[in-house]
């Protein structure tokens, strides 16, 4: 026996907005997935690259005024990276090289680590996000309220935004600024602006097309777990395929150039090579010949198609 | 002012077609929707919520254009589906608040209605539990409060009373009577149990084979073409026959043979009828007005038979 019976009660408010509503997918969707305790470990351990990327930063700042850290730089420059000309403008110019090593910092931060993480977060998410809805037929009770299935598929994506704005973005943004509080001086800001602007078009970059393959995949069957197989073997075949390519065509070549040229001919391949290529471009750091459009395009066939066929999956469904 | 006013509606899946040329309307009340399997019922659902892409139509639903603004409409619009449909790893409460927050109900307000409408729907502590746990008659609690939740203006119910035991479903029933009554809620029906309709619907859709066959309010549906009485006795009917006919009336049995059907007569002479009775010393044991059965008007659409008298 209720202490209270109400009874059905009827609702006047204000509404909210409807262009607003696929938020709550969102919501909805992120709060489910925090409510995993390995998944929020997983999240945990994706952040920790981030602390070569802040002493990286740090002994920058500091070489300004300790030769040794410069030099330390300067050696990180020229043999992890190959950039003499770097190498040799922080060791005589240091402020002018100042932007072109927080670019190359935070380029690698999202080329060489955050890719791992996003693969991991996003296989161990995505997959199930629209694959549970089929199974389910959830996706009735989401579309017979005032979403379509364009905005439904903005909701689950925007899903997997959130997370990769957490793995990636967030932590780059966060080195910006503490290198710029950790500078000598506050003209540093005049010099770097443009890096958080580059952080937002990486992730950016990072986002689109990686959301609108798992998406892709989700969507396609009512089993997640095809679903994370398929998003796991795109990129580990990926990257065997472009490493055997490479290799096999780099034999027989005599200059480096002609061997790096054979690197950058098989990268469409890779979708992580793809990615990187691209996020390279948009941290101004693409020194080949290489026409930067191709791997430009080719994020954008996958963006486009995968969210095409995912939102044909969707609509046809309702037409069971 | 009709609620849904639809003209022309053609869904077509490929060479199928799904409805063809259906026009109806239907007032503020309780409709029930029938029709055989495969018959377009859960097609003309989908295409009042603009889930399904129609090939010809127009018309309007609670005075919004249709389907120029379904996205409005299914703002106003509480939906059952048939379906077995589930937000996988929500707990009740929380697939009920997220439904209220679609509909545009802000986040707190979704959460207290969601209890509330918990509450009405009879579902208890269960709303802590995932709802991939819930029984059958749990789901079908749950989609009903999800669908009332953001208090709507009309309710569309596919199939509501699948899987409720007899008394949740004169619950569930009851409390659809109470929403259209005390609340002033529209409802549309989908059934197949033609005693759901004749319980609580006022007005009754049928559907064949994408065809509308019949739209008319019950009670109409329900009056013969032929006024009469039934008469039930016990074992002496065929006793009753002779003295009616004795006294100028035509009465035989009915198709039944559970009474005596009196042809002709109207409710305002059951005194004479029951007095002579009395004077005869037959046991009465019933009698009612003749009326079309439902199961009588569906088979009849369903065969294209005209409505007659039983």
């Amino acid at each position: 026996m209720p202490l209270l019976d109400l009874g059905y009660r009827s609702w006047e408010g204000t509404r909210t907005p409807r262009a607003l509503r696929w938020l709550v997918v969102t919501v909805t969707g992120a709060l489910m997935i925090w409510r995993g305790y390995w998944l929020r470990t997983i999240l945990a351990l994706s952040l920790s690259p981030i602390i070569f990327t802040v002493f990286g930063f740090f002994f920058f700042e500091q070489g300004l005024q300790d030769q040794e850290s410069r030099m330390w730089v300067s050696q990180v420059a020229r043999r992890q990276f190959g950039m003499d000309e770097l190498a040799s403008n922080i060791e005589h110019n240091p402020e002018q090289a100042r932007h072109e090593v927080w670019s190359l910092f935070l380029l690698t931060f999202f080329k060489q680590s955050q890719v791992y993480g996003m693969v991991i977060v996003l296989g161990l998410t995505a997959p199930r996000l629209i694959s549970y809805d089929l199974r389910s037929r959830a996706y009735l009770l989401y579309l017979s309220r005032p979403l379509s299935p364009a905005e439904y598929l903005l909701g689950k994506a925007s899903v997997l935004w959130f997370l990769l704005l957490a793995i990636a973005t967030l932590p780059a943004l966060c080195v910006y600024f503490f290198g710029v509080l950790i500078s000598p001086t506050w003209k540093v800001i005049f010099d770097t602006w443009d890096l958080p602007l580059r952080v937002m078009a990486a992730t950016i970059v990072l986002a689109l097309p990686t959301s609108a393959l798992a998406i892709f995949y989700s969507s396609m069957t009512t089993e997640s777990r095809f679903a994370g197989f398929a998003w796991f073997a795109t990129w580990i075949v990926g990257w065997v395929t472009y490493s055997v390519l490479t290799t096999a065509s780099a034999i027989g070549q005599n200059s480096g150039e002609d061997i790096a040229a054979q690197f950058h001919r098989w990268q469409s391949v890779s979708p992580f090579h793809t990615l990187g290529q691209v996020q390279t471009i948009v941290f101004g750091a693409n020194g080949y010949d290489e026409p930067f459009w191709v791997p430009i395009i080719v994020c954008s066939a996958v963006t486009m198609g995968g969210f095409y066929m995912a939102h044909r999956r969707i609509a046809g469904m309702l037409r069971a | 002012m009709a609620i849904i006013e639809l003209r022309g509606l053609v869904k077509r899946y490929g060479r199928n077609t799904a409805l063809d040329n259906v026009d109806f309307s239907i007032s503020p009340g309780i409709t029930g929707l029938l029709g055989p399997n495969g018959s377009g019922k859960s097609t003309l659902i989908k295409s009042l919520l603009g889930l399904v892409r129609v090939d010809a139509g127009s018309g309007s639903v609670l005075g919004e254009p249709w389907p120029a603004t379904v996205k409005a409409i299914r703002d106003r619009i509480g939906y059952l589906p048939e379906e077995d449909c589930f937000v996988a790893g929500l707990q009740g409460v929380e697939s009920v608040q997220m439904m209220a927050e679609l509909s545009g109900i802000p986040r707190r307000e979704a959460l207290r209605r969601a209890h509330e409408v918990l509450d009405y729907c009879d579902l208890g502590q269960e709303r802590y539990r995932k709802v991939e746990t819930y029984s059958t008659g749990m789901r079908q609690k749950l989609k009903c409060a999800q669908a009332l939740v953001h208090d709507p203006e009309l309710i569309i119910l596919d199939e509501p009373t699948t899987g409720l035991d007899p008394t949740q479903r004169e619950e569930f029933l009851q409390r659809l009577k109470t929403l259209a009554i005390k609340h002033g809620k529209s409802i549309m029906l989908s059934t197949h149990i033609l005693h759901d309709v004749r319980q609580i619907c006022d007005h009754v859709v049928i559907l064949i084979g994408g065809r509308l066959r019949v739209s008319e309010s019950l009670e109409k549906l329900s009056q013969p073409a032929k006024p009469g009485l039934h008469l039930t006795v016990v074992k002496e009917g065929e006793r009753l026959i002779e003295v009616l006919k004795a006294r100028n009336f035509t009465a035989h049995l009915s198709d039944d043979r559970q009474s005596v059907f009196v042809e002709g007569v109207t409710a305002d002479r059951a005194s004479e009828l029951w007095a002579l009775c009395a004077d005869q010393q037959i046991m009465l044991q019933r009698l009612e007005p003749s009326r079309n059965s439902l199961e009588q008007i569906f088979l009849d659409a369903i065969l294209e038979v005209p409505r007659a008298a039983t």
